[in-house]
């Protein structure tokens, strides 16, 4: 950095540095494995057999909720434009 | 997915200046994808168990729906959180920390110029780095965990005190940058291609393990080597790969120079990924952009192509009138601008009669050959190109602090370097010895040589 000063600091205008893209990945610890899974639908909501379409009420609750939370507030919400 | 040459952020941006004109913060648009993430599959068993409720669940990758939510926050700037639809339900989060630094900016009411992901100028350069260091996990953290509440899946009262549903944060990429930006009339586009071109040749394994400060060993993981990209559409790209981390140079807009540390994978700078590690992560990253740096000025201090021949044979307009530019093989120029550098300094400057009277002695031509009609157009043409200036007001003329430049690399190329070097190709080659006393004559028959190695070796 020493040396790009001496060369061209009479021909800058502004240096900086900082972060630019930052891609953060979010999780839950407590169920990422099958076993906090079958905790969570046994124990805690009390579902067995915990079945294909009791995981998939989670993803339709959601999904559903997702539209809604969209319609009520005017956000357009569309798949990406295929060509 | 998504539509040729228009990325989705493009797509939802007049969404973005709608809000901004609004002064509204929220979120403005979703995209829908299909993608695949991590999800778990119920399956019963193969053999019957005695208990006929039993399933094996297992994790897997498939797709399902992902949720792209386009945020304006009031802390980060615009942002994305991706949302999966599936167990368990895993977030992605993109922010970008010249958003951040603009929001900083503008709360501060400190003015700046910034166009896409680079600012061009600020009143208070020193706001601006202090904003830019400011951006640290304990003020991500409340921001993400805010919008997950808010925009992510639901969860019951009686779930939150069963398990702890507190999400983790780790660092899936980042990428840190330092940018120099230059004024406006300095070559940096030109200088750049060079430097990148050179910095191919230079860039080692050596010299990359030195400047990422990694160890290099015969089972390293990963890349180590430097390429350069985009050549064919004239913005060169020096890209240097190490292990799993990428460094870009590059310039954009004439004036901006942004080294760029992509990194994939903190291991690689021996860092664990979660986000409470992005400040050591800065600090490494400083080290490696200022090592690129030094490197970069260096590759920088090179010469380039100036198209001063060409520049000087485009006509000129002055006021409403075009002036005819000025060209090498143009012998009366020539003539005029020998005068004009070796008639001695002229501290009052020359009369056109004094140049006239010069030109006839120096190389013997009569009126007729030259005629002062003649002299008056060639001094109009070189006043026109700004290679000659009047003093004060008088009639007298001198060379301008250009036009002594420019007169001497076309005389010194015309009868120093072209006519000399022409005459050894075409008409008589002196012999190598004996050799008058005189560099220059070394130098001659050095640039003899050469021109006729590459002849033989063009005919060859």
């Amino acid at each position: 950095m020493e040396t790009f000063r001496k060369l061209f600091a009479s021909l800058l205008v502004l240096v900086y540095h900082c972060f630019d893209r930052v891609v953060i990945q979010g999780y839950l610890p407590l169920l990422t494995r099958p076993e906090h899974i079958v905790y969570f639908f046994r124990d805690v909501h009390k579902i067995y057999p915990i079945t294909k379409q009791a995981l998939r009420r989670r993803t339709q609750d959601y999904q559903q909720w997702v539209e809604t939370f969209a319609r009520n507030h005017r956000i357009p919400i569309q798949w990406p434009i295929r060509t | 997915m998504k539509k040729k040459g228009l990325r989705q952020e493009d797509y939802a941006r007049p969404y973005l200046l709608a809000m901004e004109r609004r002064k509204r913060f929220g979120v403005y648009f979703i995209f829908k994808t299909m993608e695949p993430g991590p999800n778990f599959r119920s399956c019963p068993p193969k053999y019957p168990t005695e208990d006929p409720g039993y399933r094996i669940i297992k994790r897997q990758w498939s797709r399902y729906t992902h949720f792209y939510f386009y945020i304006r926050d009031e802390v980060l700037g615009p942002m994305i959180l991706c949302v999966g639809s599936f167990l368990p339900f895993p977030t992605r989060y993109w922010i970008n920390g010249h958003s951040f630094i603009a929001v900083e900016l503008q709360r501060q009411g400190v003015p700046f110029h910034k166009h896409d992901n680079a600012f061009f100028s600020v009143s208070d350069p020193e706001a601006l780095q202090a904003a830019a260091d400011r951006l640290r996990p304990e003020i991500i953290r409340p921001r993400l965990d805010y919008w997950t509440l808010v925009l992510g899946p639901k969860f019951s009262k009686k779930d939150r005190t069963a398990i702890a549903l507190r999400r983790h944060y780790s660092l899936n990429q980042v990428e840190y940058c330092r940018n120099f930006i230059f004024r406006r009339n300095f070559p940096i586009h030109k200088l750049f291609q060079r430097s990148a071109e050179l910095g191919v040749f230079c860039l080692t394994a050596d010299k990359i393990a030195q400047i990422f400060g990694v160890l290099k060993h015969k089972r390293l993981r990963g890349k180590l080597h430097s390429m350069l990209q985009k050549l064919d559409h004239g913005h060169h790209v020096l890209r240097i790969y190490c292990k799993s981390l990428v460094a870009r140079l590059y310039e954009k807009f004439s004036t901006f120079l942004r080294l760029e540390i992509c990194v994939n994978r903190l291991k690689d700078l021996g860092l664990n990924k979660g986000l409470e590690n992005l400040d050591a992560l800065r600090e490494k990253l400083v080290v490696i952009t200022d090592r690129l740096a030094g490197l970069e000025a260096r590759l920088l201090n090179v010469h380039v192509d100036f198209p001063l021949f060409q520049r000087l044979a485009l006509p000129v307009i002055s006021g409403k009138s075009k002036i005819p530019g000025i060209k090498i093989q143009d012998t009366r120029i020539i003539r005029l601008m020998e005068v004009l550098l070796h008639g001695g300094p002229q501290l009052a400057g020359w009369r056109t009669i004094q140049i006239w009277q010069a030109l006839q002695a120096a190389f013997a031509l009569s009126p007729q050959d030259y005629t002062l009609n003649q002299l008056r157009y060639d001094l109009r043409k070189m006043k026109g190109h700004g290679l000659l200036e009047r003093v004060d007001k008088h009639y007298a003329y001198r060379l301008t602090e250009n036009g002594a430049r420019v007169s001497a690399m076309f005389v010194l190329f015309h009868k120093r370097v072209c006519g000399p070097l022409a005459n050894s190709l075409f008409h008589h080659r002196p012999r190598r010895s004996p050799r008058p006393p005189a560099k220059i004559e070394t130098a001659y028959h050095k640039a003899d040589t050469a021109i006729q190695k590459l002849i033989d070796q063009l005919s060859a």
